[in-house]
């Protein structure tokens, strides 16, 4: 009993304690500040002290530049019809997969997750598939139009609104409709009255969300807008790759970031307004199958809607990667192993296969690290005060858009203190920090419904702190940090924006070699392109449906 | 032996345990009483070492625990709900104590499973514990809690969220197990029917201090102060002309030339009597239970006699 009362151990305790959590904090913070804020500073540094000076100089010349302004204003009037056009479509989608079942419901929801998750090349690729020369509305002579990128980002968002708006839809106690038809409200006032009012939070936060990734679209419009279409995104990379405008580059980034976090600050106004009454209940006692005729016909229609507008492209995208010259078979893919050595790839590009796999399984690890650490520290059992401001440092990245990630490290880690320029290391770097944002959002919520006091009673019947840690935190979000690995992996499978910038020619990404072979001239490199992207689309989409896995066995158990 | 010497614990500013003085004796079951909000469960959560202290001592057997973390008091823990482990099993969540004490795997289980058949779930092991009624759940967290022979158990609202039948069920099997085992026990609850049944000793609680210590029967009969008697359901009135006084709902009776004059605002059905609440001349209205074939209606005017002998006066 003795050493139970001894106060020296209690303080031990509690300095190892502060010094676990220190730690724990100390690691995201240096990462983000090496890899984060000091690109990104280095960028607001080239753009506003371009010779050395403070010069606004150039700042002042971009935004009042007739071309500049003619950018700006199409990356915002794109972001908003793309982003109302999402919404309309999908929001029928959302309540059919949130009222009703039907026979492969979840097959058919883990299939429209498939387009959000796919690499921007390969939505452009499927895209070009379709509307480009021989493919099947070619005719439409839609190829680089608007039109192109405006269906484009509907395919790509469709599973955003689908998932957040249907999320809680499916939790919308039915019974509040049935009350407000029984006081005489019709089919259509309930819905204005009575569940719109409802999931206006969920529909303001996907609308932020799809509207964020509109805005900072960058491989969609290279490749299906071509040089008459410009936005913010595309404009950096070209001032940057194709005239070396560093300075101008510099100052359109400071403009880009600025006009995201007015986005991100509205978005989170609209979201601050949240229904908190709402009278959620589980899921299984929120649908059933369709009944009335009408009711059929709007779960065919949706289904009809996502089998046309998602699986054409994929399917236009898979079948012309076979078609070749001399009939269906294999060139275009045995093709990706024989192609050498042009001006823009060094390797066959079957080789970026390999690097793609080897920098995802880097990032993942980073950003599990990374993004897990700061979960822990923002949202664990000894959350500390501060660890509120990494919550804020740690969503900034997802802020500022992967091209100006890629930009920032070109200009920031070429040289002392931190000469990474000719290291591979930088890839999965850069993938790692789009990733661990999303990786923490995927563990805070778990960790914040972790009941206290379930650590309260472990430690109770004799757990030590570390034991707790182990016993009740790990296990639980265990199932949430696979499917966080699953969406990291994705993620840096996918990652075209930064990856552009910093990929050496000999160690290209898949969605770099992909985004090269669409640039050359022949059907040859066309259907290579063709062949890997249905590639990397085939990798991406084992990764989902793994999480897709995981999630659903999550259901109804915590 | 228990105890608990001069305990004061605050949330920033705010007091939530002034000055607790408590001893719980060996193989003694102390109900902590009290409205919600009036620290009860802080006291536990100090105890159990939950909560820092910032001031007093807790002891146990004289040896000083105040200072030692919650997972080597030997204490045990239940919870009103949501504390059993959902990812684990029922025989694993029982053993969870007597693993952290690192007892052999095999010696665990079986008294894990001795555990289960005590609290009535023999044959339950491999279930999950999300697929078990709220009274599944709480027998095995009480079996959780026991497994590891906790020196001191202690139960925050254990059957605060269960239906009123099997509240009172599991109340006997409670007391029973608190006899057959012969735990010192700590038992917070709001609900008086409970503590009493339950406790040797009550305390209730009121605004982080202890209002009033003492056995059952004699909180019961003798409320201290003016606010354990209404806790308690107690009618406090000026109107019988004899200082501020505590008069139980069944110790006033109708009588047609009773000395206090009023009229009946209210009428409930209780079971085995009606309750009535009765407008008096001066002061808040009287609950008034009321037996027999002639009960008075909403608006009668009536008249209210007063049993002497179980009045008690309470101090300005």
């Amino acid at each position: 009993m003795h050493a139970e009362s001894s106060l020296g151990g209690l303080h031990a305790r509690i300095d190892r304690g502060r010094l676990v959590r220190g730690l724990m904090l100390a690691v995201p913070i240096a990462f983000l500040g090496v890899f984060f804020v000091y690109p990104v500073a280095s960028i607001v540094g080239r753009g506003l002290t371009p010779g050395g000076s403070l010069d606004f100089s150039p700042l002042a010349d971009v935004v009042t530049d007739a071309q500049f302004r003619g950018v700006a204003w199409f990356t915002i009037w794109q972001a908003t019809v793309s982003t109302a056009l999402t919404v309309l479509v999908a929001l029928p989608g959302a309540y059919v997969f949130a009222r009703y079942e039907f026979r492969g419901k979840r097959l058919v929801r883990a299939a429209v997750l498939v387009p959000f998750v796919l690499p921007t090349v390969v939505v452009g690729s499927a895209f070009l598939a379709v509307l480009g020369d021989g493919g099947p509305l070619g005719f439409l002579g839609l190829d680089q139009s608007l039109a192109a990128i405006l269906v484009a980002h509907v395919f790509f968002n469709y599973a955003v609104v689908v998932l957040i708006v249907g999320g809680l839809w499916a939790h919308l106690d039915p019974r509040q409709e049935d009350a407000a038809r029984v006081l005489g409200a019709g089919r259509w006032q309930t819905f204005r009255s009575v569940t719109l009012p409802s999931l206006r939070p969920a529909i303001a936060a996907a609308a932020a969300i799809v509207f964020l990734f509109d805005f900072t679209s960058f491989g969609v419009i290279l490749i299906l807008g071509g040089p008459g279409y410009s936005t913010l995104e595309t404009e950096i990379y070209r001032q940057t790759v194709q005239f070396l405008h560093l300075p101008q580059a510099a100052a359109l980034s400071i403009v880009q970031m600025a006009a995201v976090v007015v986005v991100l600050l509205v978005a989170g106004r609209a979201q601050g307004r949240r229904a908190e009454a709402l009278r959620l209940r589980a899921v299984a006692e929120t649908s059933r199958r369709p009944r009335t005729l009408g009711e059929r016909a709007m779960v065919g229609i949706n289904l009809a809607v996502i089998a046309v507008l998602l699986g054409g492209p994929i399917a236009v995208l898979v079948e012309r990667s076979f078609d070749t010259a001399g009939g269906y078979g294999l060139g275009f893919y045995r093709a990706l192993s024989e192609l050498r050595r042009t001006s823009t790839i060094f390797v066959p590009p079957v080789e970026a296969v390999r690097n793609s796999l080897v920098f995802a399984a880097a990032a993942t690890i980073i950003a599990l690290v990374i993004g897990g650490l700061a979960a822990f520290a923002i949202a664990g059992p000894h959350r500390s005060p501060r660890s509120a401001g990494l919550d804020t440092l740690l969503l900034l990245p997802l802020g500022v858009s992967a091209v100006t990630i890629g930009f920032g490290f070109l200009i920031a880690l070429d040289k002392p203190p931190f000469d990474l320029r000719a290291s591979p290391v930088l890839i999965p770097i850069a993938h790692a920090l789009v990733a661990a944002p999303f990786v923490a959002r995927v563990l805070i919520p778990v960790l914040r419904s972790i009941d206290q006091r379930l650590r309260d009673t472990a430690a109770v019947l004799g757990a030590s702190p570390g034991r707790v840690w182990r016993e009740i935190d790990l296990p639980i979000v265990a199932r949430a940090l696979l499917v966080a690995a699953g969406f990291a992996f994705a993620i840096s499978l996918g990652e075209f924006g930064a990856t552009i910038f910093i990929a050496r020619p000999d160690y290209p990404t898949l969605p770099v070699v992909i985004f090269r072979l669409l640039g050359q001239p022949g059907t040859l490199n066309f259907g290579a392109a063709m062949a890997a992207s249905v590639i990397l689309m085939a990798v991406t989409a084992v990764a989902i449906f793994a999480i897709e896995r995981f999630r659903f066995a999550d259901i109804g158990e915590f | 032996m228990l105890r608990v010497a001069e305990l004061e614990v605050r949330y920033g500013e705010a007091v939530a345990l002034d000055g607790i003085d408590l001893v719980v004796g060996d193989g003694e079951v102390v109900s902590v009483l009290g409205p919600s909000g009036s620290g009860k469960s802080t006291l536990l959560r100090a105890v159990a070492g939950l909560e820092p202290p910032a001031h007093g001592r807790i002891e146990w057997d004289g040896h000083d625990l105040t200072h030692v973390p919650p997972h080597r008091r030997r204490m045990g823990l239940m919870f009103q709900d949501h504390t059993l482990f959902p990812h684990r099993d029922v025989v694993a969540n029982v053993a969870f104590g007597l693993r952290m004490r690192r007892v052999p795997a095999e010696r665990a289980a079986a008294r894990a499973r001795e555990l289960l058949v005590l609290v009535g779930l023999g044959g339950y092991e491999h279930r999950r514990v999300t697929e078990l009624s709220g009274g599944e759940q709480q027998r095995v967290a009480l079996a959780q809690a026991l497994a590891p022979a906790p020196r001191l158990l202690m139960l925050d609202e254990p059957l605060g969220s269960l239906d009123r039948a099997l509240r009172e069920r599991l109340m006997v099997e409670l007391r029973e197990l608190f006899t057959r085992l012969g735990l010192t026990s700590l038992y917070v609850t709001h609900d008086h029917d409970e503590a009493f049944a339950l406790a040797d000793r009550v305390a209730v609680m009121h605004d982080g201090r202890i209002a009033q210590l003492g056995s059952p029967v004699e909180v019961w009969e003798h409320p201290a102060n003016e606010f354990v008697a209404r806790f308690l359901g107690y009618n406090v009135t000026d109107a019988l002309g004899t200082g501020r006084v505590a008069v139980r709902t069944d110790s006033l009776r109708v009588e047609p030339d009773g000395p206090i004059a009023g009229v009946v605002t209210a009428r409930t059905f209780r079971r085995d009597h009606f309750l009535l609440e009765v407008k008096v001349a001066d002061g808040p209205a009287l609950e008034v239970a009321v037996t027999g074939d002639l009960i008075p209606a909403v608006g009668d005017a009536v008249r209210l006699a007063v049993d002497p002998d179980v009045v008690v006066s309470l101090a300005p």
